[in-house]
């Protein structure tokens, strides 16, 4: 940061960094949801138990590394650091049309 | 998280090598330009979840037609639910696409990138919605 900027109190009076966790959270919650459907729609097969159990880790994963982020994007607003996260958004969005395709997977058999 | 708070590789289980490999992909983001007003980050990041939602949206909708649209002939049934599961896959990527864009015109103080995501939900669920039409007639 060439120009650190120490915000006057309080400093997230929008609650940025919290709204932002629960759309995460939210998010977490509609993969999850997503998830458990398909696998319902595999039937009763080790596909079916795989995407369930891939579907609680993922949502597991993404609610405990949001609450971190949470943390970690507190004490950076205070410091007047960068709150950019780059590499959880990748993975979300790959999660989703993993999820998408074995989705088409099952429609197309 | 050491002096780069950004960066969310910090203490994660990748070998050396390949964590420098990945930042380096990162670091075009962050290295260029200057850092935005903090809440214009969130609020991308926000827009970006919301996109994601929508996209998973889109794939429960997929399932349910194929599951649950009994009344509809079987080739009809999977056409539906094709075209939203796929939707959805292609709305998910392409989300993470206008993210990064749009956080690099942050960056360096430009115009936000054009939605091309508007349009592929628009021209996608009228496809839809005039092929779930058709079905209903077929049905009586």
């Amino acid at each position: 940061m060439s120009d650190p900027i120490e915000p006057a109190p309080p400093w997230d009076d929008g609650l940025q960094n919290e709204r932002t966790t629960l759309a995460w959270v939210r998010t977490a919650l509609a993969l999850f949801g997503t998830g458990a459907l398909v696998a319902r729609h595999a039937g009763r097969s080790t596909v079916a138990v795989a995407l369930l159990v891939a579907s609680v880790a993922a949502a597991v994963g993404i609610i405990l590394e949001s609450e971190r982020r949470h943390h970690w994007r507190g004490h950076a607003l205070r410091a007047g650091d960068p709150v950019l996260a780059v590499h959880h958004l990748l993975a979300t969005a790959l999660l989703t049309t993993a999820l998408a395709a074995a989705g088409l997977a099952l429609v197309v058999r | 998280m050491g002096g780069r708070p950004w960066s969310d590789t910090a203490g994660s289980g990748l070998g050396q090598d390949r964590a420098v490999a990945w930042n380096r992909w990162t670091d075009r983001l962050v290295e260029e330009g200057t850092h935005p007003d903090p809440r214009f980050t969130f609020a991308n990041e926000r827009t970006f979840l919301a996109w994601i939602r929508t996209a998973l949206a889109l794939v429960a909708a997929g399932i349910g037609v194929d599951a649950f649209a009994d009344d509809f002939p079987e080739w009809g049934r999977h056409a539906l639910a094709t075209l939203l599961v796929v939707m959805g896959g292609v709305l998910a990527a392409v989300a993470f696409r206008r993210w990064f864009r749009a956080e690099a015109a942050l960056r360096h103080g430009q115009p936000l990138p054009a939605n091309r995501l508007a349009p592929i939900i628009a021209y996608g669920l009228s496809l839809g919605a005039v092929l779930a039409l058709v079905l209903v007639f077929l049905e009586r």
